[in-house]
């Protein structure tokens, strides 16, 4: 399989007034090319950023990388200059956000919000441009594409939005999407309809996918691959298959059993006692031995690194649950 | 950017060009009224009035009164009648002929009531009659001493009957024509009034092509505009300023004493003031020459009499140098050895004056509140009733007589039928002697005797100590060194009829 | 949309009548009396009694009110001062007023639009502390002594600019800078403020990612939804240019308004100074609409909440 993109052993850290904030550490996890990769993980996990990492819309400062690579279609993202980096941005990289509401510029028409990025990456004049849009907005399934076109966001509904998002973020052909929490803000049955047109885009389109989410119901619906972040660090990345059947991870194993029945969240994990760590003292060692069950002497000193125990499956983990739970 | 630098230097040609030698502009601090000399009771519209029109007389520079449109005069023996014979072969700059008609025609106008000016003339005019085209009679209602001096006034500057007949009294302002050296050209309300030579000047062509009198209300700004040539001549210089301009090579700057008196007035008819030697006391406790040190550099002069000296009929007298201990001595004398509490009025302008009397008087004992009004609430204070109703006890003015006689000084402010609200006598003066004088020097026309009673006058009143006798203030006019023969008036008018460029 | 401005137009209304009742009891109840200050010291009582019966002044305050209404609209109002027609007195102040605080605005406004740019792309470093500090120094400068330094500068130092008076376009120059220079320091806080805010909105991140250029984000995206507020202090600055540019006027030697106004409290010539504040107000009450109207233009969003 070819590998669109490698985030290896990132380490991220925030310059803020109130201190460093430790916010990525030992962030490693790869997707294939037409692969869905799910990056799941509580609030404040990290997932986000790591996502704005690989996009590099971090502001710099107070944003600071320490270390690590984030290596897309062969080459480190990192060491681009600004200007290759809008070549890449919307063309190569697209990204969705969580709020449509808020995503899209209200004082400027989607036609003329469409048609700016368009014409920015492929250099053609607005009339083609808004042509290629009114194609785009078709393909992700909007009736009347020309009547949304000439319209403002707040005139159009969230699903609607987000729709002209994605049609926006794929109208330059781009090789890999990222979509941050694209369906928590809408209604349920937008939330399928949505998920579905992602991965009719990854059919349609061949590209990869990037999936960040709280909502494990999502994941295991559409990803091929997920990452499981806990405080800032990747804790276990693997097949969703083998995730859901055997999970390493204590955490990641705490996150299964909580899931809800059907289409609930876990915003807030409540069989694993404890809290998500304040990542501007982070815990010694590894950041989840406050709440694990499983915690050694050395998971308190020596944060564990991630390594592949099974083929393709990777924990960062001294003292996993014994070959797996079954969850069945 | 060359473009935008081309254009720049167009215009700043451009504007160049505007400025040729002859034209000359005079900043001024406030705008015009009226341009009906007759209806105005402004400087700034005399100021202007006086390049447009002429009267029979005129001021020169010492405030004497010489010959104008009526190259002479004869006045009869009782002082009853006074010819006046007019310079012939004069026009207006309608065209229309000056004649005995015109001036007829003006103080008829006058005479009749209505305009701002009428009481100059009311009292003492009985009529106005023509001998011939070039005589006229002015038939008085009783002998009037000053009568040339109010025919030099600003009122007496005579407008064209043309103008008079076809216009009402407001649009007269509108159609400013006279005889004058300068015909009007125009009026921008609140920036400026032109005025261009008037070529068939029967006096010969004026000396300057044009004259903008531009309205600059910022003393500091009409400083300025003198030293970057903007202006050719800036009325009301600060004391401040005077140094740095003398210093300046290209300007002058004239300095001349003008006819206001400033002076702290008492209310008589009150307690303690109602008391001679406590209004003496006051006097002596008083510092003008440090006063005058402080506010103007030097540019004012402590004041001897009532009037001022440029002032027709002027008399010196000792005054009160400043003496504490004999403040006091008087102070006790009149039963006040502890002093005692009192109320200083001012308008806003003469608030640094009264905190300068406040300091000395409390040297003495006496204790005087400062409160400031606004001019107009001022202005009420003083006049709205009889000073013996009034709440007014020691108030801060000034006075300047328009027509540059002490009759204007004296009769207003203490003839004893002129309290307010009908007059200008606010310190309630009410004393036979003075009644006495003021009848003889107003209506006696022989001059020396007239100046007999004045001073005698004068002497009884810096004795009853009405005011403590503060100052008389120099006015200063800055002046371009290249425009020579500028009249700067005593009235506080600069007149630039006779100037030119060198 | 015109349903809309007609009903603005007609709320004007009522506030035209309260600023004229407003302004004329306060005028008329304040002491002092034009005819006293108008005819002078040494006027007699029968020159103020001709100008007190000459201008209504002897009548009770309700009927001169009518009358004021009524000289409103028939235009034969007085000035008590020049005894001219206050509307011949008013209109060319007023216009010259309009013009200086046209200049003044477009001074302030690319002034401080540039400014607050400039200093929002720079946030934190040393020319957006330089940018700032600079309109500290405008909001804090008296315009007084501002207009002085410019004419010494450009008048008697240089010899560039006329010092005084409004003679052609250059003389709006120094004029406008002065009226202009703290309003732009203003405007330009607000700008940095503004655009500073809307950068870290979720549609700029949309557009980052989206890879627009940084100059496109700026100078389109940002720009224009920071406009918004902006437009509100420019407005105002506006109203406050047309209303009360006094000091420069004064400075400048400049015939406006209000300096027209102010010198006609102290005389007390009510018939200008009435027309005169129901003027600024009824300008004020204008650029106010005006700013409403271009919200809507700027922030389509506004356009339905009619």
């Amino acid at each position: 399989m070819e590998r669109i993109l490698e985030v290896k052993d990132l380490k991220i850290q925030f310059d803020t007034e109130e201190g460093t904030v430790y916010a990525l550490e030992n962030v490693s996890f790869h997707l294939n090319k037409g692969e869905i990769l799910g990056i799941i993980g509580e609030t404040g996990s990290g997932k986000s950023v790591t996502a704005s990492a690989i996009n590099r819309i971090l502001p710099v400062p107070p944003a600071r990388i320490v270390n690590g690579e984030i290596i897309f279609q062969g080459k480190d993202v990192l060491q681009y200059k600004r200007e290759e980096m809008n070549r890449i941005r919307g063309k190569k990289i697209s990204m969705i956000f969580q709020e449509p509401m808020t995503a899209l510029n209200p004082v400027f028409k989607i036609k003329e919000q469409m048609s700016d990025v368009i014409m920015h990456h492929q250099k053609i004049n607005r009339k083609k441009a808004v042509k290629q849009a009114t194609e785009m907005l078709e393909q992700v399934r909007i009736p009347d594409p020309e009547m949304v076109l000439d319209k403002y966001p707040h005139e159009l509904s969230g699903g609607m939005r987000q729709r002209v998002m994605i049609a926006t973020a794929l109208s330059c052909e781009a090789d890999l999407l990222i979509a941050d929490e694209p369906t928590t803000a809408l209604d349920v049955t937008t939330q399928d309809q949505i998920l579905a047109l992602i991965q009719d885009m990854r059919k349609n389109l061949d590209i990869s996918v990037i999936l960040i989410t709280h909502d494990f119901g999502v994941v295991a619906e559409i990803c091929d691959t997920v990452a499981v972040m806990y405080g800032g660090s990747v804790v276990e990345f693997t097949d969703i298959y083998t995730l859901t059947k055997k999970p390493y991870h204590p955490y990641s194993n705490g996150l299964l059993k909580a899931i809800p029945p059907v289409d609930q969240t876990i915003e807030k994990l409540n069989t694993i006692p404890g809290s998500v760590p304040n990542l501007l003292k982070p815990p010694p060692g590894c950041r989840f031995h406050p709440r694990c069950e499983n915690a050694l002497e050395k998971c308190k000193i020596d944060p564990p690194s991630l390594t592949e125990i099974e083929e393709n499956h990777f924990i960062a983990c001294y003292n996993p649950i014994k070959g797996g739970e079954d969850n069945e | 950017m060359k473009k935008a630098l081309l254009f720049s230097l167009i215009l700043l040609f451009l504007v160049s060009l505007n400025f040729a030698a002859g034209d000359v502009v005079v900043a001024m601090n406030g705008d015009a009224a009226s341009l009906y000399p007759a209806d105005m009771t402004d400087n700034y519209s005399e100021e202007i009035c006086r390049h447009i029109y002429e009267g029979l007389v005129e001021f020169d520079q010492d405030m004497n009164v010489v010959p104008a449109l009526a190259k002479d005069w004869d006045i009869s023996p009782d002082g009853m009648k006074y010819f006046f014979y007019l310079e012939e072969g004069v026009t207006f700059h309608d065209g229309t002929p000056f004649t005995a008609e015109a001036v007829k025609l003006h103080f008829d106008k006058l005479l009749a009531g209505g305009l701002r000016r009428s009481s100059l003339y009311v009292p003492f005019i009985e009529s106005v009659e023509i001998i011939d085209d070039y005589t006229v009679l002015f038939r008085m209602k009783n002998p009037f001493g000053p009568l040339l001096n109010h025919l030099a006034h600003g009122a007496g500057l005579i407008v064209s009957p043309e103008v008079l007949k076809n216009y009402d009294k407001s649009e007269i302002s509108n159609h400013p024509v006279g005889t004058g050296p300068y015909t009007f050209v125009e009026w921008a309300k609140g920036d400026h009034v032109k005025v261009v030579a008037n070529d068939d000047y029967w006096k010969g062509t004026p000396g300057l092509d044009s004259i903008n009198f531009k309205i600059v209300p910022e003393a500091n700004t009409r400083v300025l505009m003198l030293e970057s040539g903007d202006s050719q001549v800036s009325d009301m210089i600060e004391p401040i300023d005077v140094p740095r301009l003398q210093a300046n090579d290209k300007v002058d700057v004239a300095i001349v004493p003008s006819l206001t008196v400033r002076y702290v007035g008492f209310n008589m008819t009150k307690p303690p003031f109602d008391n001679k030697l406590v209004r003496q006391a006051a006097n002596y406790a008083i510092n003008k020459k440090a006063m005058t040190q402080a506010l103007f550099r030097g540019y004012a002069h402590p004041a001897k009499s009532v009037v001022a000296p440029k002032v027709n009929g002027y008399f010196e007298t000792e005054g009160y140098p400043y003496n504490p201990t004999k403040a006091k001595e008087l102070l006790t004398e009149a039963g006040y050895p502890n002093g005692f509490d009192t109320i200083l009025f001012a308008a806003p302008h003469y608030q640094q004056i009264a905190v300068i009397v406040q300091s000395q008087l409390k040297d003495v004992g006496i204790n005087a509140e400062i409160q400031v009004y606004e001019w107009a609430s001022y202005m009420d204070l003083l006049y709205s009733k009889p000073p013996n109703e009034s709440e007014h006890t020691m108030y801060v003015i000034g006075w300047s007589p328009s027509t540059g006689d002490a009759d204007w000084v004296v009769r207003p402010l203490f003839d004893s039928a002129n309290w307010p609200p009908d007059g200008d006598n606010h310190v309630g003066m009410d004393n036979p002697e003075v009644d006495r004088l003021l009848k003889l020097e107003m209506t006696t026309f022989d001059a020396e005797k007239r100046a007999e009673y004045l001073a005698e006058l004068q002497q009884l009143l810096v004795d009853e100590a009405p005011w403590i006798f503060l100052y008389v203030q120099d006015q200063m006019v800055g002046v371009s060194n290249q425009l020579k023969d500028v009249m700067v008036l005593p009235l506080g008018v600069t007149v630039l009829k006779y100037a030119y460029m060198e | 949309m015109n349903n809309y401005f007609i009903r603005r137009l007609i709320l004007i209304i009522p506030i035209l009548i309260g600023v004229s009742l407003i302004s004329f009891f306060i005028i008329h109840l304040i002491p002092g009396d034009p005819a006293r200050v108008i005819a002078g010291q040494g006027a007699t009582s029968e020159d103020i009694a001709l100008i007190r019966e000459e201008f209504g002044l002897d009548k009770p305050l309700t009927e001169q009110y009518f009358a004021f209404v009524g000289g409103i609209f028939s235009g034969k109002m007085k000035s008590i001062s020049s005894q001219q027609p206050v509307i011949d007195e008013i209109t060319p102040r007023f216009w010259n007023t309009v013009q200086l605080a046209t200049f003044g605005i477009i001074v302030a406004t690319v002034f401080g639009i540039l400014l607050g740019i400039i200093a929002a792309t720079h946030k934190n470093t040393f020319v957006d502390n330089l940018s700032m500090g600079f309109s500290l120094i405008g909001v804090s400068m008296p315009i007084f002594w501002l207009g002085l330094l410019l004419i010494m500068l450009f008048s008697v130092a240089l010899n560039w600019l006329p010092a005084g008076g409004k003679d052609s376009f250059i003389s709006f120059i120094l004029p406008g800078i002065t009226l202009g220079l703290p309003s732009a320091a203003i405007i330009a806080r607000m700008t940095r403020a503004s655009m500073l805010e809307i950068v870290n909105q979720d549609f700029i991140r949309t557009a980052i990612s989206n890879g627009i250029p940084q100059k496109t984000i700026i100078y389109k995206y940002t720009l224009k939804n920071a406009m918004i507020p902006v437009v509100t202090v420019v407005g105002l600055q506006f109203g406050y240019m047309l209303g009360g540019a006094v000091l420069t006027e004064s400075v400048f030697g400049w015939p406006g308004l209000g300096r027209l106004v102010v010198q006609s409290i102290f005389t007390r010539d009510y018939p200008i100074v009435q027309s005169g504040i129901l003027l600024i107000a009824m300008s004020f009450v204008f650029v106010n609409l005006a700013v409403d109207l271009l919200y809507a233009a700027i922030d389509p969003r506004l356009r339905r909440k009619k």
